[in-house]
């Protein structure tokens, strides 16, 4: 079941196009990064399908309905900063979204202890920590237990510590099966939870799957052998590897994520070539993503 | 409803300025109409004290008007406020609508004007029963001008309100609100016409005409009132659809 399929989605801000007939979807227990250098339309994404960012092209559906903020109370979300009334204290805040959610009153205790505020559930908003407004951010956005939670850049701002707890939260709840919409710049976060990603660039979609899909054929092959030229020459006439080029004594080429490096090095012996070392390199969707968006 | 009502609570019983704003409004109104119970009218039968039934409730709900916009302020404040911590934002990610959130403002527009309004009748049976009264159904006489304030005072923080929504930053659309004050009162001097006079806050102001001239109670004429305060329910029903409409077509 596609919990979220949007069809030609688009912005434009005066003469500026934020956003160009966007299409993808996100399936039920998936967790889709969204990513995107600066400026390429991911917030505006987010901030569409939340319902704060209007006038916008084409359209999208949350549960295979059309939108409206009774599908929205399905979601768990944050936009960027924690957003709360500053006066207020943490525990009044989560009663107000609560009672926009319509989530019974009950539940603010279990998500206040599952983010681990308990102790300063009664202060200030204002007198919280940045990492403590993130988590407060998160019990809200887990409220009445939703089907699908939107974070954009949750890890924005945070020290190391925070970057740590938000991150293992985010592996828990994936874990748990939660349905997960991940904006974020940190590629290795991503990498270690999403199981999918789409890529934007300058408001339009450029690669959308499987993390595997996206990363798969792009693994390299570092190869040392003390005729580093012989070797060229041998793996230049080897169709199956791609963009062979020497450094130094090493001879690196780009082979399929499935490629066979023992069955090379045999292929290799039979022409009298010895390799003194050979060592696989991932590519990772840190690179990918660099060569995506270059 | 009520669950509008008490997401309205949760955010208010801690805004410190509105419950200031609140006490200062019932002090100062208590302090004015004090004044004026020391004035003497000079009336025809004989020399009679301003605040006596039914005349009172006329006296007592103009005398008042000009604290309306201390009201209109704190709601001005209070709306930008939303704007400023970006709060109206989050409830709209968190599921509210844009309908639920302009109507949840309404029903504090509502509450307040209940308070003011019971504060003035309260205020109106203290200071009316001093003299003693001979037949008590006097004291009802007048009492629609009560009806009338709680209009006017509803009207007058909805128009308010629209221009916080409108200007999200409570100093530039307090400004504007006062600048309309001046812009109409121009208008009405200048040009007149019972067009012009049915422009927004003339009307409001109009449904309470000034008390007493030359020491003598005025009387309004009851079915021009009734036309003013129609147009004056269609603006509050307008003011309060266009501050829905802004929030509809804007992004947060």
């Amino acid at each position: 079941m596609a919990l979220l399929e949007t069809t030609k989605l688009g912005k434009t801000y005066g003469s500026l196009t934020a956003l160009k007939d966007l299409n993808f979807s996100v399936e039920q227990g998936q967790v889709m990064g969204l990513l995107g250098p600066n400026g390429s339309g991911k917030s505006t994404t987010l901030g569409i399908l939340l319902g704060v960012i209007k006038n916008y092209r084409g359209s999208y559906r949350w549960f295979e309905a059309d939108n409206s903020a009774l599908q929205r109370q399905r979601i768990g979300a944050i936009l960027e900063t924690p957003i709360f009334y500053p006066y207020l204290s943490g525990v009044d805040n989560l009663k107000i979204a609560a009672k926009i959610k319509r989530v019974d009153k009950h539940d603010i205790e279990r998500v206040i202890e599952q983010v681990g505020l308990s102790e300063r559930k009664k202060s200030r908003f204002k007198t919280y920590s940045l990492g403590m407004k993130q988590r407060l951010a998160f019990a809200s956005a887990l409220l009445g237990k939703p089907e699908v939670l939107v974070l954009d850049e949750p890890t924005n701002g945070l020290d190391p510590q925070g970057i740590a707890d938000i991150r293992k939260l985010i592996t828990e709840l994936a874990d748990q099966g939660l349905t997960i919409i991940l904006a974020s710049h940190l590629l290795d976060e991503v990498e270690k939870v999403c199981t999918h990603v789409t890529v934007l660039k300058r408001g339009k979609l450029i690669s959308s799957g499987a993390v595997d899909e996206i990363v798969q054929g792009n693994d390299e092959l570092h190869l040392k052998s003390k005729e580093p030229n012989k070797l060229l020459a041998a793996l230049s006439k080897m169709p199956e590897l791609e963009n062979p080029k020497i450094t130094g004594d090493t001879v690196i080429v780009t082979v399929d994520k499935n490629y066979n490096e023992e069955q090379l090095n045999r292929t290799l012996m039979k022409q009298d070539i010895v390799l003194v070392g050979i060592q696989r390199i991932q590519k990772r969707l840190e690179d990918q993503f660099l060569e995506l968006t270059k | 409803m009520l669950r509008l009502l008490t997401i309205e609570w949760l955010k208010l019983k801690s805004f410190r300025m509105f419950w200031v704003v609140l006490i200062a409004y019932t002090v100062i109104i208590a302090m004015v109409i004090n004044q004026a119970a020391e004035l003497k009218l000079d009336l025809p039968i004989a020399q009679l004290e301003a605040l006596q039934f039914p005349d009172v409730w006329h006296i007592i709900t103009w005398a008042s008007n000009t604290l309306n916009i201390l009201l209109a302020a704190v709601m001005v404040f209070y709306v930008c406020d939303e704007f400023r911590n970006h709060t109206v934002r989050k409830q709209m990610i968190d599921g509210m609508t844009e309908a639920e959130f302009v109507l949840g403002k309404v029903l504090i527009l509502i509450s307040l004007t209940i308070f003011s309004t019971l504060i003035l009748f309260l205020i109106g049976l203290v200071f009316g029963v001093k003299p003693p009264l001979a037949d008590n159904s006097v004291i009802w006489e007048k009492i629609h001008y009560l009806g009338l304030h709680f209009l006017s005072l509803l009207t007058y923080m909805s128009l308010a309100m629209l221009l916080g929504i409108i200007f999200k930053r409570a100093i530039p659309a307090l400004m504007v609100f006062i600048v309309l004050h001046i812009v109409e009162f121009y208008f009405v001097r200048r040009i007149g016409g019972s067009i012009i006079e049915l422009l927004p806050l003339h009307a409001m102001d109009d449904m309470i005409s000034i008390p007493f001239l030359a020491g003598k109670v005025t009387k309004a004429p009851l079915n021009g009132v009734t036309i003013i305060a129609t147009v004056v329910a269609i603006y509050f029903l307008v003011f309060n659809l266009l501050s829905w409409l802004k929030l509809k077509r804007s992004s947060l």
